[in-house]
């Protein structure tokens, strides 16, 4: 296994404070970019001429826009940072986490031009491994002009110096 | 119509370079070094940078929406096992293991390499 958080914490302590636990950080409204999109869609090997890349191709099958691919809001939300800044705060080095897990639930379709709003929070942190590897999930909920969209879940890893 | 044990087509995948890590930390937002910069993945114990989680997923989700209406896919999810390595071609494949009127489920994207 890989040390990817070098912490000094001593046996028995946790790196993230459990007082995390609740918190809850709102993003600014993002727009849902037809380039970004499309690139996203084109390095995943969507096809060419699909709904997620060719707006001609998504118009004719009734779509406003490029169909937003349904793993796309994880990425976005973590660069939108409200939730990520809360946990730099309790001590956790983004650099050194790894996505342990990933959920999405969608609502309604969301096509490119929307404008959409993350609210983000941690709904839990734990350990496994006899701590050596500690859990944090946060859970999303997205929203267009205020109502609900998708819901997201999910898990990052965060493993201890002298891990074996 | 899908059915206990029915395979949906593996969709083609990869490979992953270092040039579409680059461009999907932008495209996707997540920018964690770690799958950019070989400096950061090394200084954190791995022998070079590797795929975005959201890679091997989002390869799955091209294995739904290619036989689901891609608007009608109302949820999926996924636990990241593996690292998938740079050069790496990972096979999306999925076959159902439970079906009814509402849900569907099952499917693996796997390490290569």
């Amino acid at each position: 296994m890989i040390t990817l958080y070098r912490s000094a914490a001593r046996e028995g302590d946790h790196v993230i404070d459990r007082s995390v636990i609740g918190r809850e950080a709102v993003s600014e409204a993002v727009t849902l970019e037809r380039s970004r999109l499309r690139l996203f869609a084109r390095l995943l090997g969507y096809p060419p001429d699909g709904v997620h890349r060719d707006l001609a191709a998504a118009r004719a099958a009734g779509h406003p826009d490029l169909l937003v691919p349904p793993t796309y809001l994880a990425g976005l939300e973590t660069e939108t940072g409200a939730i990520y800044r809360t946990l730099e705060d309790v001590g956790v080095d983004l650099a050194a986490v790894l996505n342990g897990e990933q959920h999405f639930t969608h609502h309604r379709p969301l096509h490119a031009g929307d404008e959409i709003v993350f609210t983000t929070r941690v709904t839990d942190v734990y350990a496994r491994g006899g701590g050596r590897l500690e859990f944090l999930v946060r859970e999303s909920a997205v929203t267009r002009a205020g109502e609900l969209v998708a819901e997201l879940r999910n898990t990052i890893v965060v493993v201890r110096e002298g891990a074996a | 119509m899908i059915e206990v044990g029915t395979e949906l087509p593996a969709v083609e995948t990869g490979p992953v370079t270092r040039a579409m890590l680059a461009l999907f930390a932008g495209a996707s937002g997540d920018h964690n070094p770690v799958h950019i910069d070989t400096d950061v993945a090394r200084a954190a114990g791995f022998d070079d940078v590797f795929a975005h989680g959201m890679v091997a997923m989002g390869y799955l989700g091209r294995v739904l929406v290619a036989w689901f209406p891609p608007e009608r896919v109302r949820s999926l999810g996924g636990r990241f096992r593996r690292i998938t390595p740079v050069h790496a071609r990972p096979p999306a494949t999925a076959a159902s293991r439970r079906s009814s009127r509402s849900t569907a489920s099952g499917g693996r994207a796997s390490r290569c390499g």
